[in-house]
């Protein structure tokens, strides 16, 4: 049998991390109440505490109350944000967002990088790197860590598996490329699947989501995932899922991706003679109005969508129990009629007791993915947030 | 660094930004200077298609800054969340719903992408516009276009003005036509300078000067070797002030 040895310097970036962890979180202010709160021995807290001020996560601000023993006053401790920054990447079909934060998730800056239809899986790596460096240039304070959120099913090491629209071309170029992505900037990269983060991103940048267990509903462009941030983020999990059947034995992507949706909008518009469904500019908004005004055709794309959708979530509500489930992606513009049309076809899926555990949410917030790769990689790095 | 109005107030903030960045960095900035430079930072259109193809013939790193092309990384606010934020303050804030846009530049990217928001927010909350007016980024023919606009006898109850420089005329203006501002008219505008905050105008605050900064440090990485493609944003801030909401 096996056994795995812990090495010193494990235990080390063990002991960095925890001490980190307790400064950033209030549990401790100095360093007599992190040898307390810890566990760690006094000489063990002062020559983390001392490395940590030295790389600037940490800095003495002050002096504070003494004992009630009368003991030395202590030195206060502050967590520095600024002390590193990282960039958080989202590759979509038709575009790069990433984004520059530091330590607290605060965002520095955002770059877009727009690519050409039918841009090979190739090109799009090398459009990251041409992306991340349009963020580099921004960086105040020493780049930490990467996180990349990539669509479809991503593999632990980053390897897309699966994904919606360049399935031909997976399994070449990949691994070179994220191995290069290593080498040029010589800080860790974290991958992740695109559903999987935007859920951590709703968990830790909305404050109005207040939960431990959230599930993400991600209706993008051409692609629909479900992830999730469980036990307050320290789990996630996600996957693309359009591929899997919904109503009719409809793979989802069919049923919700946005061309789709168009075309399904032109039918129903033609069929019941609605001007407001042929439009050429349509969007979510205006299917929003088109439905207010009582345009029939409207109404049945509306309900059609809201079933669609109440199926994912009752799935997720079965298997994951979660305390919210936020509907994330342009669709979200069919406002909270769409959220409490969707509550109420959920409930006729599965047990009612269970829905009305979990709160429903929607959000349109355009940098999702990206905040979320970026939140996973401090995680991942120096177990905050 | 190419613009076609080096004293502009616009420019001059992003002078100051390239300059202080390129001190520290030991660049030198050359003004409206075509031939023999490391690399160009291009003000909005102020450059040619000529001078394109041949930056682009010769290798010659470019930034643009409020500007975007296929070819060139740029630097830019986020003009959309700018308006949707300025929209949503006039409606839900101060409760008007009857808002006069006031044009930019229409071949500029910032005065097409500010105007598609306004268009975006209208249609989010289900209005018209009371009004557009051409400003062309210029004090002067703003607040004429204004008082015409006025003078014809249209209603409104709000503006919004593509930038703060067209925002603070705007208010003296209404000022002289003896309009109350904020409580007859509330104005509000694009963009953050001493210009907006000496007559109170509520902005969303975009700080230029460390738009010039974001463009010389892109130019600066590309002048040393790192391939850059796509656009930076940067978010910008909603400033109340007493154009669009009376302090007691």
């Amino acid at each position: 049998m096996n056994k795995t040895k812990t090495t010193r310097s494990e235990v080390r970036e063990y002991n960095r991390r925890l001490i980190l962890t307790h400064i950033y979180r209030n549990k401790a202010t100095n360093r007599a109440e992190l040898a307390r709160t810890t566990g760690l021995s006094k000489p063990t807290v002062s020559n983390v505490v001392d490395a940590l001020i030295r790389d600037n996560y940490l800095l003495e601000v002050g002096i504070g109350e003494s004992t009630w023993n009368g003991g030395k006053r202590p030195l206060i401790l502050k967590f520095m944000a600024d002390a590193r920054e990282v960039i958080g990447v989202s590759l979509d079909q038709g575009k790069i967002t990433a984004v520059l934060t530091n330590l607290d998730g605060d965002l520095i800056a955002t770059h877009r990088h727009d690519l050409p239809a039918n841009t090979s899986l190739y090109f799009r790596y090398q459009a990251i790197i041409e992306a991340i460096n349009g963020l580099t240039a921004q960086t105040r304070a020493p780049l930490l860590c990467i996180g990349l959120s990539l669509p479809g099913m991503v593999s632990a090491n980053g390897t897309i598996l699966f994904a919606a629209d360049f399935e031909s071309e997976i399994g070449t170029n990949q691994v070179t490329l994220f191995q290069q992505l290593r080498d040029y900037y010589e800080v860790p990269i974290y991958f992740a699947n695109t559903s999987e983060v935007t859920a951590l991103a709703r968990m830790m940048f909305d404050p109005l989501v207040m939960a431990e267990r959230l599930v993400a509903l991600v209706i993008g462009e051409n692609s629909v995932g479900i992830g999730a941030a469980l036990q307050g983020g320290e789990q996630t999990l996600g996957s693309e899922i359009g591929f899997f059947m919904g109503d009719g034995g409809v793979p989802f992507e069919k049923l919700l991706g946005w061309s789709h949706v168009r075309a399904r909008a032109h039918l129903l518009g033609k069929q019941h003679a609605s001007a407001a469904l042929l439009r050429e500019d349509l969007s979510y908004i205006h299917l929003f109005w088109a439905r207010r005004d009582g345009d029939h055709a409207a109404h049945v794309l509306y309900e059609e969508l809201a079933g669609h959708v109440a199926r994912m979530a009752a799935w997720a509500v079965a298997l994951l129990r979660p305390q919210h489930i936020s509907i994330t992606g342009t669709i979200s513009d069919l406002g909270y009629d769409f959220r409490d049309d969707v509550i109420g076809k959920v409930r006729a899926l599965i047990p009612a007791e269970l829905v009305d555990e979990t709160q429903f949410s929607l959000s349109g917030t355009r940098d999702l993915a990206a905040l979320g790769a970026a939140a996973r990689a401090i995680q991942m790095e120096v177990g905050l947030l | 660094m190419i613009t076609n109005d080096p004293d502009g107030v616009f420019q001059q903030a992003v002078i100051r930004g390239i300059d202080d960045i390129g001190w520290k960095n030991k660049y030198d900035l050359a003004i409206n200077q075509t031939e023999g430079a490391d690399g160009y930072i291009v003000i909005a259109n102020a450059a040619n298609e000529a001078f394109f193809e041949a930056a682009k013939a010769a290798e010659k790193p470019v930034t643009l800054v409020s500007d975007v092309r296929p070819d060139f990384p740029s630097v830019v606010f986020d003009n959309r969340q700018g308006i949707l934020d300025l929209v949503r303050h006039l409606l839900d804030d101060c409760g008007r719903s009857e808002i006069v846009f006031v044009r930019g530049i229409g071949a500029q990217y910032d005065a097409r992408e500010r105007e598609a928001a306004f268009h975006e927010a209208l249609l989010r909350n289900r209005l018209q516009a009371a009004g557009m007016i051409d400003g062309e980024f210029d004090a002067e023919t703003a607040a004429r276009g204004l008082e015409a606009f006025i003078e014809a006898g249209h209603r409104f109850n709000a503006v919004i003005a593509s930038d703060y420089v067209m925002g603070s005329a705007l208010i003296e203006r209404l000022q002289r036509m003896d309009r109350d501002v904020p409580d007859e008219i509330a104005v509000t505008a694009f963009g953050e300078g001493h210009e907006a905050m000496d007559v109170g105008l509520t902005t969303v605050s975009a700080n230029v000067v460390e738009l010039g900064k974001r463009a010389m440090r892109q130019v600066i990485y590309q002048v040393e070797g790192v391939p850059i493609a796509g656009v930076t944003m940067l978010r910008v801030r909603l400033m109340v002030r007493t154009s669009s909401q009376r302090t007691f």
